[in-house]
């Protein structure tokens, strides 16, 4: 039980006067909640780390991904030249690993990136437009959430082909609506508040409007969205690869690695283990991040 | 009197469903064939309850809500049909100044942002200029001392309705429309903002639709008064002819029903309005107030009475 | 003369906030008789919410810290007593009615259920007995309907009504206590005239007393028995109705009054306050309305001024009121 320490007023703050808006940065106030938030600063420094990983994965690999060795094959981890083992193939996890985030990240980026853009052209079209448009755009979006994630990717798939491209092309043509739907209804509130009725009072046209006041006041959302997506991708991505029909061979990727993991489970834990530690953690980021996200940017936050 | 704005039987319906195809089953009868006039250098106060339809009028006016019928006439011309430069000029003519301090200003804009959101126009073309207007502004609101690069989270509820009268203010309006500019401000933050609009009035010679739900404000304010019930205008009245002998039933009552600051006058007979208003999406036919109204009769109930009297005292019931 | 009801004496309520300490009840003390209206009136932040949530227990811990001070309810101090013996109280001896009727109410439960739960948690009676005793209730209050009405939900209500059946869920005990915070503001004038002349009416039948929060004078003036103006925490002026608004003796008191529109005629200019409400977080010296203060001199910035009698049954908190 600790008394709160009482604070004494500033004897020089000019109690009497009225507030007259001194210096306030909205980024430093970001900055300063970001930082005071644990869940978005684990999530964030996760995230960070795996992203430096994947960019800087060249440097950091020990061996190139595709060397093979068999006089090293199925090594334990901690072996000498292999700190996370070896596969059937004498590969070196470790370095598959490293190259395997490019892989994820690239996928689950793109994916994220075209997947908003969509999401947030046709939410705010619906949401902003409203009528007939947004009845049907509406139910679009409402068909298209409905789906099953990963059934509608392994159709488009069977259809697209396997490979990174159609996985990507699969993931993204699905997942853009959760983005839709959240930016709709972002849009249809922001679109019954006074001051966009203020700025086309004033003369301002449609296209200000939503440069101006939709866009800004919708990134907090979005970017929350954008985190958790990432990791609905990442999953995504691994699983079709899991499956033999995202990464093809040689690129290694985290869920083709606990596929070929799989049957040598028990002669051989590592190298199922690792990629599946891998994938969690990247996934754990994203969401820790999201949280953490929605948490900062909340307005009700606000003081 | 010149008319500055005439609206000739302005309706404003809102659908409640959002469908593909058909019409929407269930509308919102908002406001219903509004036939008046508002003399430039006049005060003219709307008065009404929630679902009044008093703000969507307001709106409807300065055509921030495409009106469903009936047209809105500014300096003679028909707004609804101006051309993209026509529609510039009349937006830098006719302003609104909202009830919500907080909603009414994007959060992420400065105050020197909001206030010049409306600067469009050639003479404020650089920064500076438009900065050096943006105080100018402020000192006329009385907000001469605040950062215009603060935000609006960081004023008190007064200090914002100033700032917003500053953002009407910008494009140098002729008329503008105070949707409910005090309603949420303190009794003593009130009166200022009050003084500030009579004083804005004189100095700039503007013409104000004053839309509020507080009869002794509109009372203080305005120079005519139109009060609505559900949609329609159902008396329209100089302020003291109104105050004096209100001659709508509706009107008796509801100023009837404001308190009085004097509490030797506490035991005066009252006469308080029973039941409650009928949904705007089902209004009742014939007078809209017939359901609550002591003297309704058979015609009531059928038959929507016209606005009619002479230019100072119009009144819209069978029975006045 | 009989015991007050309430009794608040040098009531001390600070909360405790990252930004620092506010003292939002700043030693008030008032007190309530039997049958007698009380309004406790003031602009927003001045603590007249805080009061009353200290008086039935809701003050929300943390941040909030009863420093010091009792409130006797009927010679009982509640400021000592548990959650659990504030339960009990709650809605038996003492009952409040919130401005925003929609919140207040639970939106899962029908309005007869809510009735209910209130008197079963307070009184030993059967499930019938509180159905009938419900259904009276909503009578009283003059909702129609009121058999049917018990199986609404509250959002199938109009504001008024709902005002009304939060009135009904207060009065179901009969307490001797009812507060009532900014019943009427959140409703039209019309429906407000018919909630205040409900009062009025059940006010004198149940012989409870009436603690009424407001910033409208209007609404004191046609309700009230006596007055206590709040400023920054701190009582600065109580009187009886007729008194204080005939005889206004704090200069804070003096600049509302004066700067209300009424319906009276020939009102050029508005009188006004200067400046707005001083951020609690700090308060000026001496007295806290002193910047805003048209007389204020060099006493008032130093010093603060207690409340002082200047006649029978009317104090005032100004160092120039007893001048």
């Amino acid at each position: 039980m600790t008394k709160p320490t009482e604070t004494l007023p500033d004897p020089e703050a000019p109690w009497d006067a009225e507030a007259i808006g001194a210096p306030f940065s909205p980024w430093r106030d970001f900055l300063v909640r970001f930082a005071g938030n644990k869940s978005a600063m684990v999530g964030f420094a996760i995230v960070l780390v795996l992203c430096l990983v994947a960019i800087l994965a060249p440097w950091i690999a020990l061996h190139p991904i595709a060397e093979q060795d068999l006089m090293v094959s199925l090594e334990p981890p901690l072996t000498e030249g292999f700190p996370l083992g070896t596969d059937q193939f004498g590969r070196d996890i470790f370095s598959r690993l490293v190259f395997g985030a490019r892989v994820s990240l690239q996928v689950g980026g793109i994916v994220t990136l075209v997947s908003m853009l969509i999401g947030i052209t046709v939410g705010c079209l619906a949401g902003y437009h409203g009528g007939r448009l947004d009845a049907v755009l509406s139910n679009l979006i409402n068909l298209v959430y409905g789906f099953p994630l990963i059934l509608v990717a392994l159709l488009l798939v069977a259809v697209i082909g396997p490979g990174l491209e159609g996985a990507m092309i699969a993931t993204g043509l699905v997942i853009w609506a959760g983005f839709a739907r959240i930016v709709r209804g972002e849009v249809i509130a922001l679109r019954n508040r006074e001051f966009v009725m203020a700025a086309r009072a004033l003369g301002r046209g449609n296209v200000w409007i939503i440069v101006r006041h939709v866009l800004p006041n919708i990134i907090g959302p979005v970017l929350v969205i954008a985190s958790f997506t990432m990791a609905v991708a990442v999953i995504i991505e691994t699983s079709l690869s899991f499956l033999g029909l995202g990464a093809q061979p040689p690129t290694p990727s985290w869920g083709s690695m606990l596929n070929e993991g799989r049957s040598v489970i028990y002669r051989a834990w590592w190298l199922a283990t690792f990629p599946g530690i891998a994938i969690a953690t990247l996934v754990l980021g994203f969401n820790l991040l999201g949280d953490g996200l929605r948490d900062v940017l909340d307005p009700r936050m606000r003081t | 009197m010149t008319a500055l704005v005439e609206l000739r039987g302005l309706t404003k319906h809102f659908p409640l469903d959002t469908v593909m195809w058909g019409t929407p089953k269930r509308v919102v009868h908002a406001v219903d064939d509004v036939t008046l006039d508002i003399a430039a250098g006049e005060t003219l106060g709307l008065v009404g309850e929630t679902g009044s339809g008093k703000s969507t009028l307001g709106r409807t006016i300065l055509h921030l809500n495409a009106p469903t019928a009936g047209v809105v006439r500014y300096r003679g011309e028909d707004v609804g049909g101006l051309d993209r430069a026509a529609m510039q000029r009349f937006r830098s003519r006719a302003q609104i100044v909202f009830q919500d301090p907080y909603s009414s200003f994007d959060p992420r804009m400065t105050i020197q942002d909001i206030i010049a959101e409306g600067m469009v126009h050639g003479a404020h073309r650089t920064r500076a200029a438009r900065a050096a207007r943006v105080r100018d502004l402020l000192r006329t609101v009385g907000l001469g001392h605040v950062y215009s690069d603060g935000y609006p989270h960081q004023f008190s509820g007064g200090q914002r309705q100033r700032i917003g009268i500053a953002r009407a203010l910008a494009v140098d309006p002729e008329f503008v429309v105070l949707d409910e500019p005090v309603s949420a401000l303190d009794v003593s933050v009130q009166s200022q903002v009050l003084n500030l609009l009579a004083s804005l009035r004189e100095q700039l010679g503007l013409t104000y639709l004053f839309i509020s739900h507080d009869l002794s404000v509109v009372r203080y304010l305005c120079t005519r008064v139109a009060v609505m019930y559900l949609g329609r205008i159902v008396e329209l009245a100089e302020t003291r002819a109104l105050y004096a002998a209100p001659r709508h039933p509706y009107t008796s009552v509801l100023l009837a029903a404001v308190p009085i600051a004097d509490p030797r006058r506490r035991h005066r007979p009252r006469q308080v309005l029973q039941g409650e208003v009928p949904s705007p999406i089902h209004p009742p036919p014939g007078c809209r107030f017939h359901t609550r109204c002591p003297k309704a009769t058979t015609i009531c109930r059928e038959e929507v009475p016209a606005l009619a009297g002479d230019a100072t005292h119009m009144v819209a019931c069978h029975h006045a | 003369m009989a015991d007050p009801v309430l009794d608040v004496r040098d009531l001390h309520v600070a909360l405790h906030t990252r930004r620092g300490v506010i003292h939002a009840v700043d030693h008030v003390s008032l007190h309530i008789d039997p049958g007698e209206t009380l309004a406790l009136v003031g602009e927003s932040g001045c603590g007249k919410t805080m009061t009353a949530l200290s008086v039935i227990g809701l003050v929300p811990k943390p941040p909030g810290v009863i420093e010091g001070g009792q409130v006797l309810l009927g010679g009982d101090d509640l400021v000592p007593k548990s959650d659990e013996e504030m339960r009990r109280l709650r809605g038996d001896r003492m009952a409040m009615v919130f401005q925003e009727p929609m919140t207040s109410l639970d939106p899962v439960f029908t309005i007869g259920a809510q009735l209910m739960e209130t008197l079963l948690a307070h009184r030993a009676i059967s499930r019938a007995d509180a159905h009938a005793q419900s259904v009276a209730m909503l009578k009283r209050v003059q909702i129609p309907e009121a058999e049917r009405r018990m199986d609404n939900y509250p959002h199938e209500l109009s504001g008024g009504m709902r005002q009304r059946v939060m009135i009904a869920i207060a009065l179901l005990c009969r307490p001797d206590l009812l507060i009532a915070d900014e019943p009427t503001t959140a409703l039209d004038v019309t429906t407000q005239a018919q909630i205040l002349e409900l009062l009025r009416e059940l006010r004198g039948e149940f012989g409870m007393a009436l603690l009424l929060i407001t910033h409208a004078l209007g609404v004191v003036a046609e309700m009230a028995d006596r007055v206590a103006v709040m400023y920054a925490g701190r009582v600065v002026e109580t009187a009886g109705v007729e008194e204080i608004f005939a005889n206004p003796r704090h200069p804070y008191t003096k600049g509302l009054l004066a700067s209300i529109p009424d319906l009276a005629d020939g009102q050029e200019r508005l009188a006004t306050i200067p400046g707005t409400v001083p951020n609690l977080l700090h308060k000026p010296p001496g007295c806290c309305f002193w910047p805003r203060c048209p007389i204020a001199e060099a006493r008032c910035r130093a010093q603060e001024p207690a409340l002082a009698e200047l006649a029978p049954g009317h104090q005032a908190a100004c160092w120039k009121a007893s001048a």
